[in-house]
């Protein structure tokens, strides 16, 4: 693959608005705290852009989704173009009418965070009293339609002590996938990093690897990308189809993520990273041209320039530049540990 | 044979590689050198003749 370029990301993350009704510790968006809403001219003319450039997959995240009052119009757009649509929702907003609008309008996965299977855990690291209850009522809607589930967890030290529980409740409920998110250096996190520690990473994994096995076939558990070693180390080995979507970290290779007010950036949770905004340029433009997504490409980065698994994995840009150099080393590699 | 390509398919070559949006299931089908090389873009159609692989793009409502 010449410079890890392709013609235009498989997938892209719109965060149509920043509104949230939760405050969580570990938010990558400071969410909630301003309501910068995308004005729906705006919107259709991104999602008509992502068509003719043929992006395959939309996921809308946030903020919560379910604040921005274009919700179903964007969806409805996006559904009119044949692209695929994801939404990652904290679920305490789904009534029975939404589920039901979001069947009508093939949806064709939700992502829902939860942090614990009990209400304690939960609301603690969401910072609101009853979301949790309110959380599974929505998972209770959304599999009353047969819409498929993944269930999201940040993780972190506390919600390590949860996770063998919460795939466990994962299967419990139905859902088809869990997938655990790092706690990435920015936005609330930034501020709560003490949650996170090297000491729960082998224990992640552990258990990790332990689900894999006993959910096989069944259900499926998805390491957490940031972290790496998994990924790299498997398509490394396995060298069954290194193919355009076996790079490791996707950022600005196969996905790019657009925020509120235009910007695109690297991947949704590289909020600081801007490499255009689509009021001033196209996004066929930036995608192309942008200086960071050509750096980005070219891997060539501190200490990952050096390593066997540099192709598979790449390290994630989101903590290099947490540790002031975006092109520099991540902290959590796990070769490097 | 010759197949006309449904008009609401995404479907792009990356790499020689062939990458398809169905329209039905809305998975993401990757198909290698070989169909990628029997399409025309200009006017959207298929030449093909492996009854696996034109099952499959039946099915998910891509021909
Ligand atoms: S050095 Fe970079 S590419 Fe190698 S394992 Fe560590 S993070 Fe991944
Ligand atoms: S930079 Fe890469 S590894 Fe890090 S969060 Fe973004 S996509 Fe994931």
């Amino acid at each position: 693959m010449k410079n890890n370029y392709i013609s235009a990301p498989i997938n892209v993350t719109m965060k149509f608005t920043n509104a949230c009704n939760l405050r969580c510790l570990h938010c990558h968006s400071k969410s909630g705290e301003s309501k910068l809403n995308m004005s729906k001219e705006t919107a259709f003319n991104i999602i008509k852009q992502l068509r003719e450039n043929k992006v395959f997959g939309i996921n809308i995240s946030g903020g919560e989704p379910l604040l921005y009052p274009y919700f179903f119009d964007v969806v409805e757009y996006m559904n009119k173009l044949g692209i695929r649509v994801t939404v990652s929702t904290n679920a305490v907003l789904i009534t029975d009418e939404i589920a039901k609008r979001m069947v009508e309008n093939q949806i064709k996965g939700v992502q829902v965070s939860l942090d614990g299977c009990n209400e304690e855990i939960h609301d603690k690291i969401r910072n609101v009293k009853g979301c949790f209850k309110k959380t599974l009522n929505g998972i209770e809607l959304l599999k009353k339609y047969n819409i498929p589930i993944m269930l999201v967890t940040v993780i972190s030290n506390q919600t390590v002590e949860e996770y063998s529980n919460i795939i466990d409740f994962a299967y419990k409920i139905g859902a088809k996938a869990h997938k655990t998110n790092a706690m990435l250096p920015i936005g609330n996190a930034k501020e709560n990093m003490n949650l996170v520690e090297d000491k729960f990473l082998s224990k992640y994994i552990e258990i990790w690897k332990q689900k894999r096995n006993k959910y096989s076939g069944k259900m499926e558990i998805k390491g957490e990308m940031g972290f790496l070693m998994q990924v790299g180390l498997e398509y490394y080995h396995s060298k069954k189809n290194p193919n355009i979507l076996n790079v490791g970290c996707p950022a600005g290779i196969t996905t790019c993520a657009i925020l509120e007010n235009g910007d695109i950036v690297p991947c949704s949770f590289c909020v600081d990273t801007v490499c255009g905004n689509l009021k001033k340029n196209n996004f066929k433009d930036i995608w192309d041209n942008s200086e960071i997504f050509k750096k980005i490409r070219e891997r060539n980065f501190d200490v990952c320039n050096k390593c066997e698994y540099n192709k598979y994995c790449g390290g994630c840009r989101v903590r290099a530049l947490y540790k002031g150099n975006l092109y520099g080393e991540d902290s959590y590699c796990w070769k490097l540990k | 044979m010759l197949y006309k390509i449904n008009k609401d398919v995404i479907f792009r070559e990356e790499m020689g590689d062939l990458l398809m949006l169905s329209p039905k299931t809305k998975k993401l089908l990757i198909f290698n050198k070989n169909v990628a090389n029997s399409i025309d873009y200009n006017n959207n159609t298929i030449d093909y003749n492996n009854d696996e692989i034109i099952n499959v793009l039946k099915r998910e409502g891509i021909i």
